[in-house]
Formats: structure tokens, C-alpha cells, sequence
């Protein structure tokens, strides 16, 4: 029980159910409260009324007609559910059913039990309002009873119970039932992510399909799971491949150096070794650099450099520097831009320049001579593509995902030079723009997508 | 040139003192940022080398006071840190020039040396010349021996560059960063590709070369060997 206390949605159905009941309650109060005030004063009236019309007897010559009346009227009824007393100015007794009622100068509520009957035989727990009024020669009480008001009180505190039970009920049970449901599917998050915590990142919260809140926050929480585990499937690849990495270009160093010291005879023969030493270093401290810059692409620092940028004139500048480049290479570059409207994005110009600059040196580097390589751009319905094209061998549909995974090489590729870093790097400015990028067949070739959210 | 050198790092201030001894140039070196700030502030250096991480000081802290004191002396930060970030920040703080260690010698050279104030120029050249060509920088003409020639955007921006560097060594990356905002080294041979165009129209069609590879370091631009 007092786990269930902790649970949230027990909480919030007994919460609710209090709320529910104390409402009823407050209801029933008001409604007690004015028919019982109104009851109470139509008796009121019916007494000033019985009253005033024996109180026009009230009068030197009429007195004892008076007298006559009210003892008549006494003894008229044996049950009564009124009570009248008539006294003199010396408060002694003349008629009535009732005697020796203490003076008040206001109403009065008297139990019949308490009251001096002359002759009664009613139900010992009556009440009756009562009134003094004083006369000429004396003064008259008269008094009704209010069995009615008891009566309403009765009936009111039945129906307030009939009608709490038969309400409350329903409402607990509506709350219990939501409060299971809603504790189910909180549960169904709880075993998941013990999961997780214990080192089981592949582990999902399951999702109802009811698409509210609380299949809200499951795929949110999927969708840091899913990243959690790609950061850390990066994380354990990455120390692997780094280490693997870098063994290969340090034994050709030291192979280098070994064979200089070995065979090398003139100080050319050194000088040459030296410089191809200094440039194996450098293209492991290339590696470095760009590890590092990935990671901080990655951690996000950055975001808040980004300005508005024209992709039209940012490719523009691209397709200038490369097209020597792939002319030289024996490819041809081109660069077409749908439209003449700018296609203005958020950015860090420095990064996209990078970003589409690997790209088309992708192209230039793994691709045989006479390749066409197109540069697009084009802008529709909020979002600026940018398209890079080859017409080389592409990239197999299996190999697409694994291609941005860091210090990862196509086969084919092992013999060209480089890190395996930079469609890593490329796929890392991408998610920093909230750019999506896909690998495609150009049929033959690669084409590789990048659409922006345009600003 | 009269040169402070703020390095607490002894490897690399010895190996950046010795070189810069060679090559004639005066150099004072401290490793504590509290005297550098005195010492950046109280003398007249042509040019200071600053690491960007010195015990005592931040090097961006120190650059800063050095501005406030109203000096304008070129800095030239040096750091470990290879991030982009890191370059924004020491430009951002008053820094002119930024290199990330590990660096070659003739890459701080060259940046040194493109950093130091001409002793002799009033204002703003705008026609700089070499030899028999010229360019001028405000109708963006080039002519040599009295012919013009034809440049594209790129290609006068390349040849400005170097110009603007007349007789001292321009490197691959210094080229990369001013003529075309490369922050980052590029696969393919985009400098040598863009000079051998520039070469074609500058040199070749009159028999004596003014743009000369610097093996190992870079290019420069001078009249005669």
C-alpha cells in the first residue's frame, strides 16, 4: 500500500476521487443550507399567520371571547402540531394546550418533551417554533411544529448518501482503472531502460501507437537511446580503429627511417628520407586534426556561429577552385542552380565549404579519368538540396551507411591515400545544420544529397 | 626584426628560438605570461609569437591587455588546440595570425615574416610591382612589360596575395586560407593546380619566371633568383 502511494498515477486517482467527493459534499451543504432556511421560514410565516388571527380578538370587550377560542382550539385536537398558550398580565394561565412556557421576546425552539401538555399524546421528539406576542390584557404564544424540516433533513442526508456511494464508485473505479493502465505503460518504460543502465544500449521502450504524451516522450526516449548507442558503438569503434590506424602509417615511418639508417649512403639519400619521414608525420597529425574537429563539430559548440548564408554563392565559389582541379584530373565539373532566387541557409560558411570541397574531392580522387561530376543545387518547398554527382563506380548499397562511420575505407579505396575521415567529417557538418544526407545510385556513379532547412 | 616569444613549452621555444636566431632575427623569450604582459607593453617588438596556453595568463587575456594598452604590434598565436573554434576565438581577441602545433619551421617563418610591418610604407599601396609586372589593386589591372593580361576573379585574387607578399615566402596553407578561406587541408592539389593556371598567364609567354616554388615551404614572387 505504501508503494502504491508512490506510484504517480495512484496519486493522482486518489487526488482526483477526493476532489470528486468533496465537491459533492460542498454541494449537498449549499442545498441543506437554503431549503432548510426556507422551510424555517414558511413555518415562521404560518405561525405569524395563526397568531394574527386570534391576536384580532385582542381587545377590551373581546377578551374573553379570546379566552373562549383558544381553549376550544385546545381541546379540539389531541395530536396537535401546533402549540397555543394564552396567560394574563400577571402571566397566569387562561388557555391553550400548552403551559407555563418560559418568556422570550424571540423565536424559540422547544422539544415536545420539554413542554407542559394539558393533554398530548405526540411523538416525544417534535419540535416546535414558537413565538410570544404580547396583547392588551396578556400575552399569546403560538407555535408550529417543524417535523418538516426534519423531515427534509433526513431525506437530504439519504439522498446525499445514495447518491455519494452511487457516484463514487464509478468515479474510484475510473480512476483505479486508469491509474493501472497509465502505471502499465510507465512499468513497460522501467524495464527497458534498467536495461540500459545496465550497459544493454540496444534496449527500446516499447511504443502504443496511440500517439499521446506518453508515446511522446517514448520516442523521444528512443531516439536519445538510438544516439546514445551510435555514440558509443562511435566511441568503441573509433579507439579500435584509431589504434589500427595509426599502427599503419607509424611501422611505414619506421620502416623509413630504419631503411635510411640501414642503406643510405649520401646526404640526398638522407635529406629525401627526412622529408618523406616529415611527411608521414604530417598526414598522422592530419589524422589527429581531423579526429579532434570532428569531435567538436559533433559536440555542438559551434551551433551558435551559424549565419545566413546563399548556397548559390558558396557552391559557385566551390565549382571555382574545383574545376581546374577536376580538368587536370581529366574530369569535367559542372555546377547548375535551379532558379535564380538566392537559397539562403543557416550556417558556418567555413564548415559548408569544407562539407561540399570533400565532396567533390571524393569524387575527383576515387573516381577513373573522364568522369562527369555535377554540383546541383536546387531549392523547393523550404529546403535548399544540394546534389553531388559522379558517374564513377559508386558506392554499393550495402557499403552506404558504413562509409560515414570514422577511419572506415572501402576496400578499393586502400590504396589511395587518406584517413577515412572525411565523410565522417562531412556527415558531422551535416547533423550540425540539422541537414539530412543521403547516399544515392546516380546510375552509373554516386550521387550524394544534402537538403537544408532553407532560412 | 626585434621578436618576443611567449612559450612555456622548452622543446618548442628552443626549437622556435634557435630557428628564428638563424635567420638574423633578435629574439626575446619569457615563458611567464604576467612578465610577457609587461614586457609586450613596456618594449617595441616587431612582431610576438604567443602560445595560446601559458601558466599565469591566458594567451587570449594577454592579447587583450596588450590591445587595451593600445599597442598594435602583429601577434601570432601558436597552440596545440586544432579546433576551429580556438582560431575564431584568438582572431576574435585582437590575434592576427594562427598556427596549430605541430608546425614546420618554414611555415612560422613565413607567417612571421608576412606578419612584420614594412618598414617604408605610407598608407595603403595600391600598385605593387615585381619586376616588369604589375597590378593594380583598385581598377584590378595586371600588366607586365606593358602588356595586359587577362586574369579571372581567382586568379588576380591569388596573384594579390602573393604580391601583397612580394619577396617573401607565401606557404600552401597561408595561400589556402586567404585566397580561397580553405581552413582545412585539401585532398587534391587545389594551390598547385591554381599557380600552374596563374604561371601559364603570368610566366610563361615571357621567358623569365617571377613565381618560384619554394620546395618544402611555398611560393614567392620576385625579380631574379
Amino acid at each position: 500500500m505504501r508503494d502504491l502511494l508512490k506510484r504517480t498515477p495512484f496519486r493522482l486517482a486518489a487526488t482526483f476521487s477526493l476532489f470528486f467527493i468533496t465537491t459533492v459534499l460542498a454541494l449537498f451543504t449549499v442545498i441543506y443550507l437554503v431549503a432548510s432556511a426556507r422551510l424555517v421560514s414558511d413555518i415562521r410565516d404560518r405561525v405569524r399567520t395563526n397568531m394574527d388571527s386570534l391576536a384580532v380578538l385582542d381587545g377590551d370587550r373581546t377578551f374573553d371571547d379570546l379566552v373562549t377560542v383558544v381553549a376550544e382550539e385546545s381541546q379540539s385536537v389531541r395530536d396537535p402540531d401546533f402549540i397555543v398558550e394564552l396567560v394574563d398580565q400577571n402571566g397566569k394561565f387562561l388557555a391553550g394546550n400548552v403551559r407555563g412556557v418560559p418568556q422570550s421576546t424571540h423565536w424559540m425552539t422547544l422539544k415536545r418533551s420539554d413542554l407542559n401538555f394539558t393533554m398530548d399524546r405526540g411523538e416525544p421528539n417534535d419540535e416546535f417554533l414558537a413565538l410570544w406576542k404580547p396583547l392588551a390584557k396578556g400575552r399569546l404564544l403560538v407555535g408550529s411544529d417543524n417535523s418538516e424540516v426534519k423531515q427534509m433533513k433526513s431525506f437530504l442526508l439519504k439522498l446525499l448518501a445514495y447518491g455519494l456511494l452511487a457516484t463514487s464508485i464509478p468515479v474510484i473505479l475510473c480512476a483505479v482503472y486508469f491509474a493501472r493502465q497509465t502505471r502499465q505503460r510507465i512499468d513497460a518504460f522501467v524495464t527497458p531502460l534498467a536495461k540500459v543502465s545496465q550497459g544493454h544500449v540496444a534496449a527500446r521502450v516499447p511504443i502504443s501507437g496511440l500517439e499521446d504524451d506518453i508515446d511522446q516522450v517514448a520516442s523521444q526516449v528512443n531516439g536519445m537511446l538510438g544516439n546514445l548507442q551510435r555514440l558509443i558503438e562511435n566511441v568503441n569503434q573509433s579507439s579500435s580503429d584509431i589504434a589500427h590506424d595509426l599502427k599503419k602509417p607509424l611501422s611505414r615511418l619506421r620502416q623509413r627511417l630504419d631503411n635510411a639508417r640501414r642503406k643510405a649512403q649520401t646526404a640526398t639519400e638522407f635529406q629525401t628520407a627526412l622529408e618523406d619521414a616529415l611527411l608521414d608525420i604530417d598526414s598522422i597529425t592530419e589524422t589527429f586534426d581531423a579526429l579532434l574537429r570532428i569531435t567538436q563539430i559533433e559536440a555542438g559548440a559551434r551551433k551558435d556561429r551559424l549565419v545566413p548564408i546563399d548556397l548559390r554563392v558558396l557552391l559557385a565559389e566551390v565549382h571555382d577552385v574545383y574545376d581546374v582541379v577536376a580538368e587536370d584530373a581529366g574530369d569535367k565539373l559542372t555546377y547548375t542552380a535551379d532558379g535564380q532566387s538566392p537559397a539562403n541557409v543557416r550556417g558556418d560558411p567555413e564548415l559548408l565549404v569544407q562539407l561540399f570541397a570533400n565532396l567533390v574531392e571524393n569524387a575527383i580522387r576515387h573516381c577513373p579519368s573522364g568522369t562527369r561530376i555535377g554540383l546541383r543545387l536546387s531549392s523547393s518547398n523550404g529546403t535548399c538540396a544540394v546534389a553531388v554527382s559522379d558517374t564513377g563506380p559508386g558506392i554499393p548499397a550495402s557499403e552506404r551507411e558504413n562509409v560515414f562511420r570514422r577511419l572506415y575505407r572501402l576496400e578499393r579505396a586502400r590504396s589511395t591515400d587518406g584517413s577515412g575521415l572525411g565523410l565522417s567529417l562531412v556527415s558531422a557538418i551535416a547533423e550540425l545544420h540539422g541537414a539530412k544526407i543521403v547516399l544515392a545510385d546516380n546510375g552509373p556513379g554516386l550521387r550524394v544529397e544534402v537538403s537544408f532547412r532553407a532560412a | 626584426m626585434r621578436i618576443l616569444l611567449l612559450e612555456d613549452d622548452a622543446n618548442t621555444a628552443a626549437y622556435v628560438l634557435k630557428g628564428l636566431q638563424e635567420e638574423g632575427h633578435t629574439v626575446d623569450h619569457l615563458s611567464d605570461g604576467r612578465e610577457a604582459v609587461a614586457q609586450a607593453v613596456g618594449e617595441d617588438y616587431d612582431v610576438i609569437i604567443l602560445d595560446r596556453m601559458l601558466p599565469g595568463l591566458d594567451g587570449l587575456a594577454i592579447i587583450k591587455t596588450i590591445r587595451s594598452a593600445g599597442r598594435r604590434v602583429p601577434v601570432l598565436f601558436l597552440t596545440a588546440l586544432g579546433g576551429v573554434d580556438d582560431r575564431v576565438e584568438g582572431l576574435d581577441a585582437g590575434g592576427d595570425d594562427y598556427l596549430v602545433k605541430p608546425f614546420a619551421f618554414s611555415e612560422l617563418l613565413a607567417r612571421v615574416n608576412a606578419l612584420a610591418r614594412r618598414p617604408h610604407t605610407k598608407g595603403e599601396e595600391t600598385r605593387l610591382r615585381v619586376g616588369d609586372l604589375e597590378i593594380d589593386l583598385v581598377s584590378r589591372k595586371v600588366t607586365r612589360g606593358g602588356d595586359t593580361i587577362d586574369l579571372q576573379p581567382r586568379e588576380f585574387r591569388l596573384l594579390e596575395v602573393l604580391m601583397r607578399n612580394r619577396g617573401r615566402v607565401v606557404t600552401r596553407t597561408m595561400l589556402l586560407e586567404r585566397v580561397w578561406s580553405f581552413h582545412f587541408d585539401p585532398k587534391t592539389s587545389v594551390v598547385e593546380t591554381h599557380i600552374s593556371r596563374l604561371r601559364a598567364k603570368i610566366d610563361k609567354p615571357y621567358g623569365k619566371e617571377l613565381i618560384h616554388t619554394i620546395r618544402g615551404s611555398g611560393y614567392t614572387v620576385k625579380d631574379g633568383v
